[in-house]
C-alpha cells in the first residue's frame, strides 16, 4: 500500500487513526500493530509471517539476554544468524543463483548450472525492518537498551506501519521510552499533518515529474552530452524528493500517532564534502551502520592488532589509514548490497567508500597547522570555494546515481560515456531536451526542483512554528498533490525495492 | 583508583596526540562537537588509545553512551591499571 494512494489516504489511514485514538492508553500499541500487520499485508499476506517470525525470534532473545546474562553471547547470535539468513535468502539468493550460474558458466560447467531455480520474491521492506528489530537485541546485548516487557509493545515498536516498508530505520533505544509514554497533542498531530501534507507534495509533484524524466533518459539507446546530464540531474531530483518525501511522510504519520522519529535527510545536495554528504542523506541508514558494524569493525582485533602493528614499527600514519580503510570497503560493501541484490548497488556502495577512505587518508595526512592558516581567507573567496565545494558534491553524488539507476553495470558505463561526451551514434536523439521542451511542465519542475533543494527551508524547519498561512500551503499543496494522483500513472517509490 | 588531575593530566596528552594538536586541553565539558575532526573514526582510535594507556577497556555501552570527557575520566579513575 503507498502512501501516495487514494486507498491509504482515505481508506485506510482515517479508520487507523479513529481505531488508534478510541483505543484505552494501555491498548494504543497493540491496535497500532494490529492495524500495522493489515497496512503491510495487504498486497501480500504471507509477509506477514515473516516479519511475525523476525519479531518473535528477537524479541524472545531478547528476554532470554535479561534473565540469563552469562550466556547473552548465544542468544544474540541466534538472533543475528536468524535475522541475517531470512534478510539474505529473500533478498540475494536470486542474486547469489545467477552469479553462480554465471560462474559456473564462464567455467564451462554449464551442467552445474541450475538455470530454472525457483525465483524468490523479495518482502516488502524487509531490509528496514529487520535492521530495526536487530538493533533492539544488538542493544539489549550491549546494555545500550533494556528488554521490553510486553511483546505487543515490541510488535508495535518493529510493524509500524509509518516507518515499515521504507524507514526511517528506527533504533530501539530512540523510540523505547516514547512507547510507554508518548503524548498526543493538537501541536503534535498538526506537525505530522503538515509533514505528511508536503511530503506527499514532495511525491507527487516534484519526484514523479522529475521520475519521468529521468525513465526518458535512462530508457535511450543513445544520449548526447546535455541529454545526459539534464537526465541525471533529474534522477537525483527523484530520488531525493521520493525517498525525503516518503521519510517526511513517515515522520508525520508518527506524529500523528505521537512518536518523534528522528530527521533521515538534512539538505544533502548542499553539501560541500562526500562525508558531510553522508551526514546528511538517509541519515538513519548511516547511523544504523556506524554504531553496529563500522563501530563493531574497527573495535575488532583484526584491526587493532594491525594499528598497534603499524604504530608499533613507527608508521602512525599508516595506522591511522591502513585499519580505517579496510573497515570503509568492508562497510561501504555492505552499504552497497544493503541497497539491492545487484552488482551496481555493490559498485556504487564502493564508488562512494573511495572518496570516504580519501577523506581519510587526507585527514591523516593533512599537516594541522595547514589547517587552521586556511581559515582565514576573505568571505568572498569562501563563499566561492563553498558554492564550487557543493557544485563538485553534487555531481560526484549524481555520478553514483547513475550506478544505483542502471540495469547493469554495462548500462551504467555506457551512461558514464555519455556524460563524458563519447560520440552518440545518433545525435539526433535528444531523447531529454525534446521531452523538457514538448513538455515545459517538466522544464518547470525540474526548475523549481533546483530552487527547492538549494534555496529554501527544510520541511523540518518550516513546520516547527506552524501558521494559519502556513497550514493553507500545506493543504494546497496536498490538494494539488490529490488532484495530481488521478492524472499520474507514475507513482513508484523507489525505496520500496530495498 | 587514580587521581582525577593525574587522569586530565594524560588524557589531555593522547588528545593531542590525537588530533595532532598541542593546544588542545580537554577538560569535563568537553564533547565532539568542541574538537575539530572528532568523528566516529576518531572516537575509536581515541578510546583505543586511551585504553591502551591507562590498561582497560571500556564496554561498547560506555563508547557509545559517554557525552563528554568528564564521564571517560569517570571510568578511568575507577578503573585505570597504569
Amino acid at each position: 500500500m503507498l502512501f501516495s494512494s487514494y486507498l491509504f489516504i482515505f481508506l485506510f489511514l482515517p479508520p487507523a487513526l479513529f481505531l488508534y485514538y478510541c483505543s484505552p492508553r494501555k491498548f494504543k500499541n497493540a491496535v497500532l500493530a494490529i492495524v500495522s500487520y493489515i497496512f503491510y499485508g495487504w498486497t501480500n499476506p504471507s509477509f506477514m509471517l515473516l516479519m511475525f517470525s523476525t519479531t518473535l525470534v528477537d524479541y524472545t532473545n531478547g528476554k532470554l539476554i535479561a534473565k540469563y546474562p552469562e550466556r547473552k553471547k548465544l542468544f544474540v547470535t541466534v538472533s543475528v544468524l536468524f535475522d541475517l539468513t531470512v534478510l539474505g535468502y529473500f533478498k540475494y539468493f536470486n542474486f547469489g543463483m545467477e552469479n553462480y550460474n554465471a560462474l559456473m558458466g564462464a567455467m564451462g560447467l554449464q551442467s552445474w548450472q541450475y538455470e530454472n531455480f525457483l525465483r524468490v520474491l523479495l518482502p516488502l521492506g524487509i531490509s528496514f525492518y529487520t535492521f530495526q528489530s536487530l538493533s533492539y537485541v544488538i542493544d539489549v546485548y550491549r546494555g545500550t537498551a533494556e528488554a521490553v516487557r510486553s511483546f505487543a509493545d515490541y510488535a508495535c515498536y518493529v510493524s509500524m506501519f509509518p516507518q515499515l516498508v521504507a524507514g526511517p530505520i528506527i533504533r530501539f533505544t530512540e523510540v523505547a521510552i516514547q512507547l510507554n509514554t508518548r503524548t498526543h497533542t493538537m501541536e503534535k498531530f498538526a506537525r505530522g499533518l503538515a509533514f505528511f501534507m508536503l511530503g506527499m507534495g514532495k511525491k507527487v509533484l516534484l519526484a514523479n515529474p522529475c521520475g519521468k524524466v529521468a525513465d526518458y533518459a535512462f530508457s535511450a539507446i543513445d544520449l548526447p552530452l546535455a541529454d545526459s546530464w539534464l537526465g541525471i540531474f533529474s534522477y537525483a531530483f527523484q530520488i531525493y524528493f521520493d525517498f525525503s518525501g516518503y521519510s517526511d511522510m513517515a515522520v508525520g504519520l508518527g506524529l500523528m500517532l505521537g512518536f518523534t522519529f528522528p530527521k533521515n535527510f538534512d539538505s544533502p545536495f548542499r553539501s560541500k564534502s562526500m562525508p558531510e554528504y553522508w551526514r546528511r542523506w538517509h541519515i538513519s541508514l548511516s547511523v544504523w551502520l556506524k554504531d553496529y558494524l563500522f563501530f563493531t569493525l574497527l573495535r575488532s582485533d583484526w584491526c587493532m592488532n594491525l594499528t598497534e602493528h603499524y604504530t608499533k614499527s613507527g608508521h602512525k600514519k599508516l595506522a591511522k589509514t591502513i585499519p580505517p580503510s579496510i573497515a570503509l570497503v568492508i562497510f561501504w560493501f555492505v552499504v552497497g548490497l544493503w541497497h539491492g541484490s545487484s552488482w551496481t548497488f555493490v559498485f556504487f556502495g564502493l564508488y562512494h567508500g573511495v572518496f570516504i577512505i580519501c577523506d581519510v587518508v587526507k585527514t591523516a595526512c593533512q599537516d594541522k597547522k595547514k589547517k587552521t592558516d586556511t581559515e582565514s581567507i576573505p568571505a568572498a573567496k569562501r563563499i566561492t570555494r563553498d558554492v564550487f565545494a557543493t557544485i563538485i558534491t553534487f555531481i560526484i553524488a549524481c555520478f553514483g546515481f547513475v550506478l544505483f539507476r542502471a540495469d547493469s553495470l554495462s548500462d551504467a558505463g555506457h551512461y558514464f560515456a555519455s556524460l563524458f561526451g563519447f560520440p552518440c551514434k545518433d545525435p539526433t536523439s535528444g531523447a531529454v531536451i525534446r521531452v523538457l521542451l514538448e513538455n515545459p511542465y517538466y522544464a518547470g519542475i525540474m526548475a523549481l526542483s533546483a530552487i527547492i533543494i538549494w534555496t529554501m527551508p527544510q520541511v523540518w524547519n518550516f513546520t516547527k512554528k506552524l501558521t494559519v498561512p502556513k497550514m493553507v500551503w500545506c493543504f494546497i499543496v496536498f490538494l494539488l498533490a490529490i488532484l495530481a494522483l488521478s492524472v499520474q500513472s507514475y507513482n513508484p517509490f523507489i525505496y520500496f525495492i530495498f | 583508583m587514580m587521581d582525577r588531575t593525574e587522569v586530565f593530566k594524560r588524557l589531555n596528552e593522547i588528545f593531542q596526540d590525537i588530533f595532532d594538536d598541542e593546544e588542545l586541553v580537554v577538560t569535563d565539558e568537553t564533547c565532539a562537537d568542541d574538537v575539530d575532526d572528532w568523528d566516529s573514526l576518531r572516537h575509536i582510535t581515541l578510546i583505543s588509545a586511551v585504553e591502551k594507556a591507562f590498561g582497560m577497556k571500556f564496554a561498547m555501552k560506555e563508547v557509545l553512551e559517554m557525552e563528554n570527557v568528564g564521564e571517560m575520566a569517570d571510568i578511568l579513575v575507577e578503573r585505570a591499571t597504569k
